[in-house]
């Protein structure tokens, strides 16, 4: 594929090299010679620089992933070309979507053409060897005259092979004398290198016409430029016996010979004509095609480079004038650059886009997302700059009519801004199964962070093709035995069917913005073609979040004291009662605080020990985690939390409603790494302590513990049995000596009495909770009986 | 007598045997090597090639010849003669003494050749 861009690219060179060859005749003939090395170096070397004068109109002009987009487009880097071009291979290379199952046809003409490309290219080189060694043959009894010259009955006009020059018997002395200096000039020249490089060239490019033209005018080229050195040496007289020889020697042989350089086989009406009116150059000449040279050089060997952002659409000035920078991400507004526009616009100015436009008819495509929307100078209205979701196309929206869509050619400039605390999970595969014979499937690449997808790789050792598509499912399931589909809303697929080859695989990439996949736990990712084909994997975003919040056990102010920033005993900088922030940056770091200042219960559960063994390896590798003591209060709000030049500062509101001196609350927040070090960005937190208790009947006979947990905001649940489908959950008052637990539609209710820190079950006042059977002969009892004790 | 075709390569060797026959197949190697420039193997070749034709023979790694030079020249004359003169030898010397720019005593003397 990159083969084929690259003939298209080396396609321009020889259409620009044809055009000017009627205004360089004038010229010596070397300097075409070195143009031709242009169209060679293009063939071969798949990177060039870039540079502002590049008259290439596009090095990618095929997109490598063509035969697996739904719309395929060609990106020539002339609009009008694009124009003609695109609905064309669109209409007839797109997949179908009306029919059950169509195949993607670009796969099939990718398919095609490169078993095609490769027979092409042996064919070319075969017959080549076979030329070369048919002829070293027949030569085998050519007589010596000279060293490295022989007369061959075989040989009709002079040629080289193997640096050896081979002359037909009976040339008179002075035909011989002419004959030699131009192989002689050949040798000189390096030509009986070049031609076959040139061959090798064309085999391998066989497919573009251009090319074949450029290897035809070359050998003409070559054969003109010794002409001309050989002349320089020869007198008018020697030159009309020069050309008589020529005439002499042409045959009228139309093969393209690869290996031979034969003297009089190309052009020699027109060689002629150039010896007999040959001048020597003058000096402005040699000048000019010097010149000439390093200009084309420098204009058709270097890429295109890319265009700086402000020159798109005439919004020149708009960058040194925009006051205030809004991003929105998913189409949600991120007004943490609110006023820091420079931040942004810096990163802006970098971005280098190419110069000339995706295409204009890519409006639907646009996904409006992932924008940022800059103010400037006068005037309310926004310009919005959008991005696509992985940054690789820009347009401009000024509300009425949106610009074409230029590619990014540096989008990691801009991605970090789209990247903001996005924590980017984890996978471990558990497992991998299938239920179809010979097909299996694995995780080859994946991610978690602001964009998900998985990418799966299909593995097909059967003798058969495989057809597949889009189709597949992601479950969640919450370690209990239960899984539930994580799709938001309706999927629809395509019908697009992908064959695999037998003994052969693929991989397909699952974008998974239509699923939730934002907890951690159990996911399985299924598929079914012919039978089922599932992975199971555990997704790990971490343990914190930015709303977590752990209990500490009572600190002494000792212990406060020794908190400190990034191990300094700096004056503290929280606003709130100046509790100085501690700053944790490997995982090592949180083992030993959490040790210290010794963690009791995390908001979501868990000890202390579990939370570390379950902590991501790698979680401290792009992210630090910043605490924040909040003392004696049981309900924090994080207002704001700023990370500057200055230092740090985390606002906390935190109110103290019910008065419990055991608590001691750590706000704790995971901020990147690199954004510690540089950029200044607000972000808004906000936590809020939710306690909850829950009580436990240990003796029940059940196999589970029936339990009763009662939250803070007044809610509550009760579960009997294990064996029972239901949990009831609901609203519980407190009453001084009971606790009254009533279930949502208000059908049920449990009575409790309170003990101390008991409670004991009032099955008097309480619904009836049905009886089960507990052991073979059992008589079926209830779990939870009277007078229960539950702590 | 039918002469075999000799090709243009070929008669450059055999005139190398013609001068050095009988020659042991050894050395007419090494003179081809240095007078012609051919490897050992494309020498035997040729050797091969001609006695299968009939032009020499080769017993005991000796070589000779069976077509002598005139022999040779003279069936390439009498092919000229043929395709271009119609068979006619008056009209070939006529055209020969033409080109040649002869004189009279050079002419007496090829008179006295051909009598002979």
């Amino acid at each position: 594929m990159q083969f084929l861009n690259m003939s298209i690219t080396a396609g321009w060179i020889v259409l620009a090299l044809l055009l000017l060859r009627p205004l360089v005749k004038k010229l010596p003939k070397w300097v075409g010679c070195t143009l031709w090395a242009l169209v060679g170096i293009r063939l071969v070397l798949p990177f060039s620089f870039e540079s502002m004068l590049s008259l290439i109109p596009s090095v990618e002009t095929i997109p490598p992933d063509i035969a697996m987009q739904r719309n395929p487009q060609v990106h020539t880097g002339i609009e009008m070309l694009n124009h003609a071009v695109n609905p064309v291979i669109t209409q007839s290379f797109a997949p179908k979507a009306d029919t059950l199952t169509s195949i993607n046809p670009l796969q099939i003409v990718e398919f095609i053409m490169a078993r095609l490309w490769i027979l092409g290219m042996v064919a070319m080189l075969l017959y080549a060897l076979f030329s070369f060694v048919s002829l070293k043959t027949k030569l085998r009894t050519a007589t010596k005259l000279e060293k490295g010259i022989f007369e061959s009955e075989f040989v009709e006009s002079p040629f080289i092979l193997s640096n050896n020059v081979y002359l037909p018997y009976n040339m008179t002395a002075e035909e011989r004398e002419y004959c030699l200096l131009h192989e002689r000039a050949h040798l000189k020249r390096g030509d009986h290198l070049i031609k076959p490089l040139a061959f090798v060239l064309l085999s391998v490019y066989w497919f573009n016409p251009l090319v074949w033209v450029a290897f035809v005018l070359l050998c003409r080229d070559i054969e003109l430029a010794c002409d001309e050195k050989v002349i320089k040496q020869l007198g008018d007289t020697e030159r009309k016996e020069y050309s008589l020889t020529l005439v002499k020697n042409s045959i009228s042989r139309k093969r393209i010979a690869a290996c031979p350089l034969a003297f009089g086989e190309v052009g020699v009406k027109e060689r002629v004509k150039k010896v007999m009116n040959y001048k020597k150059p003058a000096f402005w000449v040699l000048v000019v095609a010097i010149a000439l040279s390093v200009v084309l050089t420098v204009c058709l060997l270097t890429n295109p480079v890319g265009m700086k952002i402000t020159y798109i659409e005439d919004h020149r000035k708009i960058l040194d004038d925009v006051y205030s920078v809004n991003i929105i991400v998913d189409n949600e507004t991120d007004s943490r650059f609110g006023t820091n526009a420079e931040e942004v616009v810096k990163a802006l100015k970098t971005l280098r886009v190419e110069k000339y436009p995706v295409s204009q008819s890519r409006s639907e495509d646009r996904d409006n997302a992932n924008r940022l929307v800059l103010r400037y100078g006068g005037g309310s209205n926004p310009i919005m700059l959008c991005f696509n979701a992985d940054c690789s196309e820009v347009w401009v929206d000024d509300g009425v009519k949106p610009s074409y869509s230029y590619k990014v050619k540096n989008p990691d400039k801009i991605e970090g801004f789209f990247k903001i605390n996005y924590v980017d999970g984890v996978l471990r595969v558990l497992s991998s199964n299938s239920d179809v014979e010979g097909i299996s499937i694995s995780i080859k690449g994946y991610s978690f962070g602001d964009r998900p997808y998985l990418e799966i790789e299909w593995k097909n050792d059967t003798d058969k093709e495989f057809v597949m598509g889009e189709y597949f499912g992601l479950l969640y399931s919450n370690g209990m035995g239960n899984s539930f589909s994580c799709a938001k809303g309706e999927i629809v697929f395509h019908d697009i069917a992908y064959i695999i080859p037998a003994h052969d695989s693929t991989v397909m990439t699952y974008g998974l913005s239509r699923f939730d996949v934002s907890k951690s736990g159990y996911y399985t990712f299924k598929a079914n073609y012919g039978g089922n084909l599932w992975i199971d994997f555990i997704l790990d975003y971490g343990e914190f979040y930015q709303d977590d919040i752990i209990e500490l056990k009572s600190m002494t102010d000792e212990q406060r004291s020794r908190l400190y920033f990034d191990g300094n005993a700096i004056s503290p900088i929280s606003s709130i009662r100046f509790e100085p922030i501690f700053r944790l940056d490997t995982k090592k770091d949180f083992e030993d605080f959490a040790k210290k200042y010794d963690f009791i219960t995390f908001k979501n559960g868990g000890d202390l020990q579990t939370i570390i063994d379950n902590m991501a390896e790698n979680i401290f590798d792009d992210y630090s985690l910043l605490l924040a003591v909040v003392p004696n209060s049981t309900k924090v709000t994080v207002g704001e939390f700023y990370v500057g030049d200055e230092g740090m500062r985390l606002h906390l509101h935190a109110k103290n409603e019910y008065g419990d001196e055991r608590s001691n609350w750590l706000v704790i927040t995971s901020v990147q790494k690199r954004e510690l070090n540089n950029a200044e960005l607000t972000a808004t937190l906000w936590g809020e302590l939710v306690k909850d208790r829950t009580y436990s009947y240990y003796f029940s006979p059940d196999l589970f513990p029936p339990s009763l947990v009662l939250r803070e905001d007044g809610t509550g649940s009760f579960s009997y049995s294990v064996l029972s489908s239901t949990a009831n959950f609901g609203y519980y008052k407190n009453n001084g000596e009971t606790i009254v637990l009533t279930t949502e539609d208000k059908r049920y209710y449990f009575t409790f009495i309170i003990d101390g820190d008991k409670l004991i079950f009032d099955a008097k006042n309480s619904s009836e909770i049905p009886k089960y059977r507990y052991s073979e002969n059992g008589v079926p009892i209830t779990p939870v009986p009277d007078g229960a004790v539950f702590e | 007598m039918q002469i075999p075709k000799i090709f243009e390569s070929e008669y450059r060797f055999c005139l190398i045997l013609w001068e050095n026959e009988p020659i042991n197949s050894t050395e007419l190697v090494k003179l081809c090597k240095e007078k012609l420039g051919w490897s050992k193997g494309t020498t035997y070749t040729v050797i091969r090639r001609l006695s299968e034709r009939g032009v020499l023979k080769n017993e005991d790694a000796t070589v000779s010849s069976l077509v002598s030079r005139e022999q040779t020249q003279t069936a390439e004359l009498d092919e000229l003669m043929e395709k271009r003169f119609g068979g006619s030898l008056p009209a070939f010397l006529a055209a020969f003494t033409k080109q040649q720019n002869l004189s009279d005593e050079k002419l007496a003397e090829i008179m006295k050749i051909i009598g002979e």
